[in-house]
This record gives structure tokens, C-alpha cells and sequence, in this order.
């Protein structure tokens, strides 16, 4: 009877475990281009997301709200560009770089500038109003659609390493995927 | 009959020879003067063909103005000619008003000065640096003053007071008023928004 007993309880124990194993590891994805497009975009996220896509953009055009409680808000922004029409960032001349870079910080008194690569090897182009209205954003080029990521509190007072880690993960579950992946 | 044929084969004939010519003046008449509005105030490089590769061909200089022929590539590139030179340059670049001499008169990027700002009503679309970009509207004319609200391409203000630098909007469906610069900013229509 003991046995069995200890035998349920062990049993009732490891269903249990593996639950909150399955919640601990509950992974959102969300698509964030149509399926049908020319591209395929995704967005996977550790834990439970809330997105809100705007219905008012120009044809073509992606942008996508994740909101957080805890940091500043995301913005991701997809749009195509014909200007680098089917090239992504790694293709652009060291010239082509400089260029973006300046235009991407033309709005500001003295913007910082990184970069930064995704772990899918995507080179993303960091800017930062580096003052205390803080605007960031993150964006880069794949196969001619710029895709950004901007972070913004709703006061735009500075934002934290927090914030910046919230982006970051976000930045990390953006996927690409191939045409010839593409079934 | 066979007279008739040949009269036609000469008007076939001499309507296909003037036709270039047509053409030529069809451009000519559409072609407009811009002026050259870099936010560094530097020149603008003239290329010679629609990309930032290794083609520029020659150097505009701030506030030189240009005869505009075409627009290519989505409005990106304008095909132009500057002192008997024709190439292209990005459209971004290109103001239909002549910039000021002096652009601390009014337009400085860091000093707040409303001088120089001439009412004006029209209507306009937001057209950041990148096509997934934002451009911020900001409390004052200056770029040291605070953000007070970020607008994403396409979204259409109303520009109701314009320093050639800087533009006072009013955002009708936020009923938020404040400063964006002009360089992003693609004119729609003259006058009230079309709704």
C-alpha cells in the first residue's frame, strides 16, 4: 500500500514538474509579414507578448506595438525600400554604411551610433538621441525591407539597461525566413 | 490607290521623326527649378545613376538651384542639371524653396528662434530618413528642445508656419501642435488636408 502510494505521489510530482517545465518554457511567436509576401518575418518571444498592430500604414508597410508594463515600449517597423531594393546590410559598401548612418541621425544634436549583429548574423545599426529625451532604435536591411525596432518611453524620459535588454530580446527573436525555406 | 499608300507612309514617316522632338519638349515644359536644402549645408553629389556607388560626377552646392527633369525609383532620385551637367541626385535633397543665407537667422538646428517663420498652410506627409524610421516633432524649433511626439511615414499634418528649415505642424487628430524639420516632410497639396 506504501508503495503504491509512493508510487502515485512520485508519479503526481513529475506531472507536475513537466507542467511548470511547459509553462517556464512557453515561447509567443507572431508573424510579422503577411504570409504570402515576399519576405517572411517572425517575432518569438520568451513569455506572453502584447502586440498591437496599426491599421493606418502605407501599402507595404509593417509597424507593430509591443507593449510592456515593466519597460518602454517597442515599436517594430517593416518597410520596403527601393533604394536598396533585394540587398540587406551585409551587402552595402562601406560608403552606402556612412550614408545610412548620417541619415539616421540627422534629426539629432549628437547622436551615438553602434552596431550590433543578431545571432542570426544580421548587422543591425543602433542610434541613440543620446540625450535626455531618449529616443533608440535599431534597424537593419534584409533583401531590400528595412526593418526597426524604436523604443520610447511615453514621456520619453531615459530609458534603462532594462529597456535596452527588453529590445535586445526582442531584437534576438526577430527570424528571417529564406525563400528556399519557405515550403 | 497606290498614291494614297505612300501619302500615308510619309505621314507615318514624318510622324515617327518628329515624335523625339515631341517628347523632348514634353520634358522640357514639366521640368521645374529646386533648390538644393542639405540639413549639413554641405554640397550635393551629382551622379550618374540611381545609387550611392562609386558615380558621383560632380558637386552641387547648397542653395544652387537645379533644373528637375524626372523622378525615379519611387521618388528617391531626381534626374537634374546643374551648369550643363545632367545626373541624378536624391530627392531628399531638394527643396522647391530656395533655403536661407543664413540659417542661424531663424533656422539654426540648436538655437529656439521663432524668427523668420512665415504663415503658410498645407498640407504634407512624414517621410523619415528611413523607410521604417520616425521623425520627432519637437516642443520648439531646435533640435536641443524636447520630443513631444513621433510620427511615422506617412502620417499627414498640416504645416501652418514655415522657416525654410522648420516647419510648424498641427496634427488634427491629436489636436498636437509643434515643430518637425522640413527635410521630412514631402509636400501634398496646397491648403486644407482632403478629407
Amino acid at each position: 500500500m506504501m508503495k503504491k502510494l509512493l508510487c502515485f505521489l512520485l508519479a503526481t510530482l513529475m506531472m507536475a514538474g513537466a507542467a511548470c517545465a511547459e509553462i517556464a518554457s512557453v515561447e509567443t511567436t507572431v508573424p510579422l509579414t503577411q504570409p504570402d509576401g515576399p519576405v517572411t518575418i517572425t517575432l518569438t518571444y520568451e513569455g506572453p507578448l502584447e502586440i498591437e498592430f496599426a491599421q493606418d500604414v502605407p501599402e507595404g508597410m509593417v509597424r507593430a506595438t509591443v507593449h510592456s508594463e515593466e519597460h518602454a515600449d517597442v515599436v517594430i517597423s517593416i518597410a520596403p525600400s527601393d533604394l536598396f531594393d533585394g540587398r540587406s546590410m551585409a551587402d552595402l559598401s562601406e560608403e552606402e554604411l556612412e550614408e545610412l548612418q548620417t541619415i539616421a541621425g540627422e534629426q539629432y544634436d549628437n547622436p551615438a551610433f553602434a552596431t550590433e549583429t543578431s545571432p542570426e548574423g544580421n548587422l543591425y545599426l543602433f542610434v541613440s538621441s543620446n540625450d535626455e529625451w531618449d529616443v533608440d532604435s535599431l534597424f537593419t536591411i534584409y533583401e531590400g525591407y528595412f526593418v526597426e525596432l524604436i523604443q520610447y518611453h511615453n514621456d520619453f524620459s531615459e530609458q534603462t539597461e532594462a529597456d535596452d535588454d527588453f529590445c535586445r530580446s526582442l531584437l534576438y527573436g526577430i527570424h528571417f525566413v529564406q525563400e528556399a525555406d519557405n515550403p | 490607290m497606290k498614291r494614297v499608300s505612300l501619302r500615308v507612309l510619309a505621314l507615318a514617316l514624318t510622324l515617327a521623326l518628329c515624335l523625339p522632338v515631341l517628347a523632348a519638349a514634353t520634358t522640357s515644359s514639366a521640368s521645374r527649378v529646386y533648390y538644393v536644402d542639405t540639413a549639413n549645408h554641405k554640397s550635393l553629389n551629382l551622379r550618374s545613376s540611381c545609387d550611392l556607388g562609386d558615380n558621383i560626377i560632380g558637386s552641387i552646392p547648397y542653395r544652387a538651384a537645379v533644373t528637375v527633369y524626372d523622378f525615379y525609383a519611387s521618388n528617391t532620385w531626381v534626374w537634374v542639371e546643374y551648369n550643363g551637367k545632367s545626373g541624378y541626385v536624391m530627392s531628399r535633397y531638394l527643396s522647391p524653396w530656395q533655403p536661407a543665407v543664413d540659417p542661424g537667422q531663424g533656422g539654426s538646428d540648436t538655437a529656439i528662434s521663432y524668427a523668420n517663420f512665415q504663415p503658410t498652410f498645407y498640407t504634407v506627409s512624414v517621410r523619415p530618413s528611413n523607410p521604417s524610421g520616425y521623425v520627432n516633432m519637437r516642443w520648439a524649433p531646435s533640435k536641443s528642445t524636447a520630443v513631444h511626439q513621433i510620427y511615422y511615414a506617412g502620417e499627414v499634418l498640416q504645416v501652418i508656419a514655415d522657416n525654410g528649415t522648420w516647419c510648424q505642424v498641427y496634427d488634427t487628430s491629436r489636436n498636437l501642435c509643434g515643430f518637425m524639420m522640413k527635410e521630412f516632410l514631402t509636400i501634398l497639396s496646397f491648403g486644407a488636408e482632403a478629407n
